[in-house]
């Protein structure tokens, strides 16, 4: 049970989700800067 | 894009960190991150109009998170609040850490502000090395004005006091 004012542990990112949402990010960029 | 890259390498793990203090909830915390980068890089007037990319990283990520909370209850296991400070608190002392290395104090001064809490740490970072205005302390901190000059003033006190034990004028 997750006590009031304290929150559930959260792993770090992986290296590879790291390298995942890098990517993702880096194609969202593009794409907004396309559409603009 | 390098700098995208190399601002992402730089500070991922602890943005991610940070906002896992707010929300369990991983994947909406990735594409949180990932709001705050794209509005980041595609603002019209470019970065150069940012005085400090860190700051406006972690507070963007913040507010991200926090208009995501009003928008779906679910997100945030913490509202962040005035009134729910801890988290906040948590971020300070990561935020003071990656400060206080970019300082060159001397050891004797050093000495003395490492017995400062990390709050109080944190608001003479922000006034005194990096020229912040009150109004942008407050928005910094999340905490109101008159806090604000209540924690300068306490801050200052006792550095004051520690520096007078050590016979140092401050």
């Amino acid at each position: 049970m997750v006590e009031k004012n304290q929150t559930k542990k959260v792993t770090p990112l992986s290296p590879k989700e790291k390298e995942e949402l890098k990517a993702r990010i880096s194609l969202a960029i593009s794409l907004s800067a396309f559409y603009k | 894009m390098e700098d995208f890259s190399n601002l992402y390498d730089k500070h991922i793990d602890g943005l991610f960190a940070f906002g896992s203090k707010f929300t369990s909830d991983r994947e909406a915390l990735k594409d949180c991150i990932q709001d705050v980068f794209v509005k980041l890089f595609t603002r019209k007037e470019g970065l150069g109009a940012i005085n400090n990319i860190e700051s406006y990283l972690y507070i963007s990520l913040r507010n991200r998170i926090n208009d995501e909370f009003r928008r779906n209850v679910k997100l945030c296991d913490n509202e962040i609040t005035d009134a729910n400070m801890q988290a906040v608190a948590e971020f300070d002392e990561y935020y003071h850490e990656r400060m206080e290395r970019q300082l060159a104090l001397t050891d004797s001064v050093k000495k003395y502000f490492e017995k400062l809490s990390p709050r109080q740490r944190q608001i003479i970072n922000l006034y005194y090395l990096e020229h912040r205005k009150y109004d942008d302390i407050c928005r910094i901190m999340g905490i109101n004005y008159q806090s604000v000059r209540n924690l300068m003033h306490r801050s200052i006190s006792r550095l004051r006091e520690y520096a007078g034990e050590m016979q140092i004028a401050v």
